[in-house]
């Protein structure tokens, strides 16, 4: 009994011995890393703030970049909204209405109501339009068919005939 | 570094944003077509003889610039066609 509780205790002192060594040596190495840490913090996080300005810079031309092709889509659009625009306007002449009752001053309405009556018997109110209407057509026609035909150019208002 | 960065840019960037907003903003009115009908209320004044000369007229200049653009463009639909052709 005597001599396994002295084996146990020389055992135990070696064992406490080796932990000594190594807590010393684990010591040792941790203060070494903590200096160098220490030594290294400065630089590092200079570095680090250098490598997020950089970063940071890329963000913003990145943004830029962005920025640039949102304006030119929005510019596109902006085309596309004009040609639209004119489209609508040049298709709304197809339907257009001249019937909206515009209210002269009271004067000025008797006046144009006077000029009126006294050329309602002239004509100039029934029958000249409606030749000037025909005309259009004919005007027309003729033009578009010429735009049609391409190398063909008809004056509809000149002396017709002979020349060309 | 970061701020400076930010002095750097915002100004542009800004700049940048105020173009964007303006373009989108008019494009919308840009769309919109003239309505001619209500200029033309003092020809009704005339009689509906010349209110249908008035609306022929513009009826067939209509088709006229229609017809135009049409004939105007056509090397391009050619070369559309071209290209369908190609591909």
């Amino acid at each position: 009994m005597n001599f396994i509780e002295k084996i146990i205790a020389g055992f135990q002192a070696v064992l406490s011995f080796l932990g000594n060594i190594f807590s010393n040596v684990f010591d040792f190495f941790g203060d070494v890393f903590q200096k160098l840490f220490d030594i290294i913090a400065k630089p590092l996080q200079l570095l680090f703030d250098l490598l997020e300005a950089i970063f940071f810079f890329f963000l913003k031309l990145f943004e830029i970049g962005v920025m640039i092709i949102k304006i030119f889509t929005a510019f596109f659009q902006y085309v596309y909204a004009l040609g639209q625009g004119i489209f609508r306007t040049i298709s709304s002449w197809s339907h257009i209405s001249v019937s909206k009752g515009t209210s002269f001053p009271s004067a000025s309405g008797q006046g144009f109501n006077a000029v009126i009556e006294i050329l309602q018997p002239t004509g100039l109110m029934t029958v000249v339009p409606i030749v000037a209407t025909a005309f259009l057509w004919l005007f027309f026609v003729i033009k578009i068919l010429g735009l049609l035909g391409g190398d063909i150019s008809v004056s509809p208002f000149k002396s017709g005939g002979g020349e060309k | 570094m970061k701020n400076f960065i930010i002095s750097l840019f915002n100004p542009v960037l800004t700049w940048l944003n105020s173009i964007y907003t303006n373009l989108r903003e008019a494009s919308v009115p840009a769309a919109r077509p003239i309505d001619l009908s209500q200029y033309l209320g003092i020809f009704g004044y005339l009689g509906p003889s010349w209110t249908t000369f008035i609306t022929t007229g513009f009826l067939l200049g209509s088709i006229y610039l229609i017809v135009y653009m049409v004939v105007v463009n056509r090397g391009l639909l050619i070369k559309f066609k071209d290209l369908i052709k190609w591909w």
